[in-house]
C-alpha cells in the first residue's frame, strides 16, 4: 500500500492516542480506587467540552486555556459527587454505583441538550484549520496543539502518582484498601480525592475534544465505548497499561481508516474490546482475571 | 519419627490408588512477588481425618484454595480420586465429591438456612434445575443434617442472624449436603468456645465413622492432636513432615518452624 | 397472602376485558406501552435482580428485535405476531453469545460489554444501509384492520408478552436454577464452591433475560410501522427499564410490574408537561434525576421495603437452641 498514506496514518494515530490516553486515564484512575466502572465519563468529558465552546463563543478564551478553568471547576465538584453522592452507597453494592453512574450520565446528556440543543457542536478555532508539512506528511496543527496538552496533563498526572506521598497512598489504595489502611492511609479520603481527579482530568480532555471532533450530546455512547475499549486493553487501574493501550488504539483507528469506509472505525475499538474479554480478560498490563473469592 | 514428606514423584505415582483420596503433586503458587507455595505435595487416605498444621503464612490456605481450584498453581498437579483437577473450575471439583468450608465462614447471610442447605445438592439433569427448589426428600435430608448438628430449629431464620458458632455449623452441615466423599475443613473450631469445640470434633469423628474423609487446618493443637492422624505439617510454602501426631509433636524440624524465624 | 395471589389473576381478568368497555386510544396505548415495559423490566430483573449482573445493554436487544421483525415483514411477508416469538429466542442465543464473552469472568466485563453492545447494535443499523435504509429507516407495510380495531393485536401480544415473562420469572424464581441464581449474588466464589457453576447460570439466565426485550422489540417495530435507528435504539428504553425494576422491587417477581405501573405513566405525563422542543431533553434529565434518588433512598425498591417494613412489626419469638447459646468466645 502507499507508503505515505501509511505514514500519515501513523503521525495522525500518534497525535490522537495521546488526547485518548487524557480522556482514559481518568476512567482508569476512578476504577482503580473504587472498582467502579464510571460509566458517565464521557458524558464529564463532554460537559467539559460544552463549558470550554461557551467560554470560547462568549469570552474567545482558546480551548487549550480553558482546560485551566475546567479542570479546577470539575475536581471541586468531582470532590463534592464522591463526598455526598457516591460515598453514601459505600462498598456494599458496586452495582448501585453502577447505576448512579448511568444516571448522571443520562442527567448530563439530557441538560447538555436542553440548554445547547442536539445538533452538531465544535469549537472552531483560528487555527483549526492550518496544518504544516514535514516532508509528504501533514500535520494539522491543532492535533498537534492538542496531543501537546494532553501530555503535558499526563505528566503532570504521572508525576503526582509517581513522586509524591498522595500519588503513593492512591497507589496503595489501588492494590490494596485494606492493607493500605493498616499503614495508616486515609482510604476515605483518599478515595475522594483520586475520583476528584480523575474527574479533573477528563474534564481536561473535554476541551481536547471540542477542538478536534463534532460533538453533540449522544456521541458519549460512542466516546465511553471507546474509552472502554482502551481502559479493557490496557488493564484495568493500570495508568501505564491505559496509555500503551490509547496508543495501540489510536494506530489501529487510523490505520484502518486508511483501508476501511471512514464510518467503520469505531467498530475497531469494538472489536479489540470484545478479542480481549475473549482472550485475555485482565488486559495487557492487569493482573487480576477472577476477582476475590 | 515422622516419614520424610513424600516427594512429587511419589504422589504421583499412587495418586490414582484407590486408597488415596486426595494428591497434591508438587504444586507451585507465587502472588506477584511472594511465594505461596514451592514444590507442595502431600497426600490424604481414604478414610482418614488428616490434620494440616504449621505457623501462620505457611500456606495452609492457599493449599486449600489450589486443591478446591480457586487459584490455579503454576505448576504441579491435584488429584481428587485420581482425577487431575488442576484448571477446573471450583464447582466442578465439588462434582468430584469434594466440599470445603472457609476460615472466614462463608453463607449466604440473607438466605434461610434450609436454603443454605439446598444450594449445594448436586444437580444431576437439566430438568432438575427448573423443578421447584426444595423436594420433599431434599427437604427432609436437609432437615436430618440441621438436626445432626442441632440447629433445626433455627430453619427459616436468615442465616446472618444466627450466632457465630450457629453459622459454622451451618456452614458445615450444608457441606455435607452434597453428600462428599472428601471434606476440607479450614479452621473448624476458630473462635468457637470448648463446649462447641467438642460438638464440632464429634460430628467429625461420626461422619468419619460413616465413610467421610477429612482434611482439617487447625491451630488449636488440643483439637488436632485428640481428632486427627495423620498430621502434616507445613512451612514457608513447603510440607516439611508427616507423621502421627504424637511423632509430629516431638519432630525437632517441626519445633523448629514453630519456634524459630 | 391470600390477596397477593388473587391481585395478579383478578388484574389480568381486567386487562383482558378492558378494550371491549374502552376505545380511547391514548389508554390502550398507554396500557400496551406498560405491560411491553413490564415485560422487559421482568427479563432485566432475572439478570440484575436474581443474579445481581446489572445489564445497560436491554436496548440492543429491543432494536435488533425490531429491525429483524421489520425485515422479516418487508422481505419474506412474515408477520411479527408469528415471528417475535422465534425472534424472542434468537435473540435469548444472541444473549447467551455475548455472556460468553462476557461472563465467564467475574466483575466488570459485563456491564461494559452489555453498554458497548447497544452502541454497537445501534451503530450497525445505521451504516448497514444496504439491508437496513440507515437513518431513514424501514417502512412496514400497515395492518390490515379498521382504524378502531387496529389496536388490538398490539395490546393483546404485549399483554401475552407480559403473562409469558411474569410465569418464566416465578419458575426460576421457584426452582433451584433461581435460588443458584441469588446464591452468586449473595456470594458467588461460595456458590461456586458449593457446586453451582456460576458461568452457566449467568449465561443461561442473561439468554432469558434479553429475550423478552427482542421479542418486544419484534412486536414495536409493526406498531410504529416506522423504525429508524433512533427510535429503536433510544437509551430512554434501558432507562425505564431498569427504573421500573429498581422502584419496584429489584430481585422480585412483582417488583417489576409494579415499577411498570408507576413509572410508565409517570413518564408520559413527564412528556407532556415539557416544553416542547427540548421535551425529550427533559424526559432524560427527569428519568435520570429518578434513577439516582431510587438507588440512594430506596435502593430495594418497594415491593421488599414493604415486605421488611412488615416483618419487623411482626418479630419472630427468639429461638432457643441448646448448646449454642454459652458466649462465643475464643478459647
Amino acid at each position: 500500500m502507499n507508503a505515505h498514506l501509511l505514514i500519515q496514518a501513523v503521525v495522525l494515530g500518534l497525535l490522537a492516542g495521546g488526547v485518548y490516553a487524557l480522556m482514559a486515564s481518568g476512567l482508569t484512575l476512578i476504577f482503580g480506587v473504587m472498582r467502579v466502572v464510571n460509566v458517565a465519563h464521557a458524558a464529564m468529558i463532554l460537559t467539559a467540552a460544552y463549558v470550554s465552546w461557551v467560554l470560547f463563543t462568549t469570552f474567545g478564551l482558546d480551548p487549550i486555556a480553558s482546560i485551566l478553568v475546567v479542570m479546577p471547576a470539575f475536581f471541586v465538584g468531582g470532590a463534592l459527587g464522591q463526598r455526598f453522592v457516591l460515598r453514601h452507597l459505600g462498598n456494599r453494592d458496586m452495582t448501585l454505583t453502577v447505576l448512579v453512574s448511568f444516571g448522571i450520565a443520562i442527567i448530563l446528556e439530557g441538560l447538555q441538550g436542553s440548554i445547547w440543543s442536539s445538533n452538531f457542536q465544535a469549537i472552531n478555532t483560528s487555527y483549526a484549520q492550518s496544518s504544516f508539512a514535514i516532508g509528504d506528511v501533514y500535520v494539522p496543527l491543532v492535533r498537534l496543539i492538542a496531543a501537546g496538552a494532553a501530555l503535558v496533563v499526563l505528566g503532570g498526572l504521572f508525576l503526582l502518582l509517581t513522586r509524591s506521598n498522595l500519588g503513593r497512598a492512591i497507589r496503595a489504595t489501588t492494590q490494596d484498601p485494606r492493607t493500605a489502611a493498616l499503614v495508616g492511609v486515609n482510604v476515605e479520603q483518599v478515595t475522594m480525592i483520586a475520583f476528584a481527579i480523575g474527574v479533573s482530568v477528563a474534564a481536561a480532555g473535554g476541551p481536547l475534544l471540542g477542538v478536534l471532533f463534532s460533538f453533540y450530546p449522544a456521541t458519549q455512547w460512542l466516546w465511553i465505548g471507546k474509552l472502554l475499549a482502551i481502559v479493557v486493553l490496557g488493564g484495568m487501574g493500570s495508568l501505564r497499561g491505559t496509555f500503551a493501550a490509547a496508543m495501540i488504539l489510536g494506530l489501529a483507528e487510523q490505520i484502518a481508516a486508511v483501508y476501511l469506509p471512514l464510518d467503520w472505525a469505531p467498530l475497531v475499538f469494538l472489536m479489540v474490546l470484545f478479542g480481549v474479554l475473549i482472550v485475555r480478560p485482565q488486559g495487557l498490563f492487569g493482573s487480576v482475571a477472577r476477582e476475590s473469592l | 519419627m515422622t516419614a520424610a514428606p513424600t516427594a512429587a514423584a511419589e504422589v504421583e505415582a499412587a495418586a490414582r490408588d484407590s486408597s488415596t483420596s486426595l494428591a497434591v503433586a508438587g504444586i507451585t503458587k507465587s502472588f506477584g512477588g511472594i511465594q505461596a507455595l514451592t514444590d507442595a505435595s502431600l497426600s490424604v487416605t481414604k478414610g482418614t481425618i488428616t490434620a494440616l498444621i504449621g505457623p501462620n503464612g505457611s500456606g495452609k490456605t492457599t493449599m486449600f484454595n489450589c486443591i478446591t481450584g480457586f487459584y490455579q498453581p503454576e505448576q504441579g498437579q491435584v488429584y481428587v480420586n485420581g482425577v487431575p483437577i488442576v484448571g477446573k473450575r471450583p464447582s466442578d471439583i465439588v462434582h468430584l465429591g469434594l466440599m470445603r468450608t472457609f476460615q472466614v465462614t462463608r453463607i449466604f447471610r440473607r438466605m434461610t438456612v434450609l436454603e443454605n442447605m439446598i444450594v449445594p445438592i448436586r444437580q444431576l439433569t437439566f430438568r432438575s434445575l427448573f423443578t421447584a427448589a426444595i423436594k420433599g426428600h431434599e427437604q427432609e435430608r436437609a432437615e436430618s443434617l440441621l438436626e445432626f448438628f442441632g440447629i433445626l430449629k433455627l430453619r427459616d431464620q436468615p442465616a446472618g442472624s444466627l450466632s457465630f458458632g450457629q453459622q459454622k455449623l451451618l456452614e458445615l452441615a450444608a457441606a455435607l449436603m452434597a453428600d462428599p466423599e472428601i471434606v476440607m475443613l479450614d479452621e473448624p473450631a476458630g473462635g468457637l468456645n470448648p463446649v462447641m469445640i467438642e460438638k464440632v470434633a464429634g460430628h467429625v469423628k461420626e461422619l468419619n465413622a460413616r465413610g467421610v474423609t477429612f482434611l482439617i487446618i487447625e491451630h488449636n493443637m488440643g483439637f488436632v492432636m485428640n481428632l486427627c492422624d495423620p498430621v502434616i505439617v507445613m512451612h514457608r510454602g513447603t510440607v516439611i513432615a508427616q507423621g502421627s501426631p504424637g511423632a509430629v509433636r516431638d519432630d525437632p524440624i517441626v519445633l523448629d518452624a514453630y519456634l524459630g524465624d | 397472602m391470600n390477596m397477593r395471589k388473587q391481585f395478579p389473576i383478578v388484574a389480568l381478568a381486567l386487562f383482558l376485558v378492558l378494550p371491549v368497555v374502552v376505545h380511547e386510544g391514548f389508554y390502550l396505548d398507554l396500557l400496551l406501552f406498560t405491560f411491553m415495559y413490564a415485560a422487559m423490566s421482568v427479563g432485566w430483573d432475572i439478570m440484575g435482580g436474581y443474579a445481581g449482573y446489572v445489564s445497560l445493554g436491554t436496548v440492543g436487544f429491543f432494536g435488533l428485535g425490531s429491525y429483524a421483525a421489520g425485515l422479516l415483514v418487508i422481505h419474506a411477508g412474515i408477520p411479527v405476531f408469528a415471528s417475535a416469538p422465534f425472534i424472542g429466542i434468537v435473540t435469548g442465543i444472541l444473549g447467551a453469545g455475548l455472556g460468553w464473552v462476557s461472563l465467564r469472568v467475574r466483575g466488570t466485563s459485563f456491564v461494559i460489554v452489555t453498554l458497548t453492545f447497544a452502541s454497537v447494535a445501534q451503530f450497525l443499523m445505521l451504516d448497514l444501509r444496504g439491508i437496513t435504509e440507515g437513518s431513514s429507516g424501514l417502512l412496514l407495510p400497515l395492518l390490515n384492520l379498521p382504524a378502531d380495531q387496529v389496536i388490538l393485536p398490539f395490546y393483546y401480544s404485549m399483554l401475552a408478552l407480559l403473562v409469558v415473562a411474569v410465569l418464566v420469572s416465578l419458575a426460576i424464581r421457584r426452582s433451584k436454577f433461581g435460588l443458584g441464581l441469588i446464591a452468586i449474588r449473595e456470594e458467588e466464589g461460595k456458590a461456586d464452591g458449593s457446586g453451582v457453576n456460576t458461568s452457566l447460570y449467568k449465561i443461561l439466565a442473561f439468554a432469558i433475560s434479553v429475550s423478552f426485550a427482542g421479542a418486544a422489540g419484534a412486536i414495536h417495530a409493526q406498531y410504529l410501522n416506522t423504525i429508524t435507528p433512533d427510535s429503536e435504539f433510544e437509551l430512554v428504553i434501558t432507562l425505564s427499564v431498569i427504573i421500573m425494576a429498581l422502584v419496584g422491587g429489584r430481585g422480585t417477581v412483582w417488583g417489576p410490574v409494579l415499577g411498570a405501573f408507576i413509572i410508565q405513566p409517570l413518564s408520559v405525563y413527564l412528556i407532556y408537561l415539557a416544553p416542547s422542543g427540548i421535551a425529550g431533553q427533559l424526559h432524560l434529565v427527569g428519568l435520570g434525576v429518578i434513577l439516582v434518588l431510587v438507588v440512594m433512598f430506596l435502593p430495594n425498591g418497594i415491593i421488599p421495603t414493604w415486605d421488611a417494613w412488615r416483618n419487623a412489626r411482626r418479630r419472630p419469638p427468639e429461638v432457643d437452641v441448646p448448646g449454642t447459646t454459652l458466649p462465643e468466645v475464643a478459647s
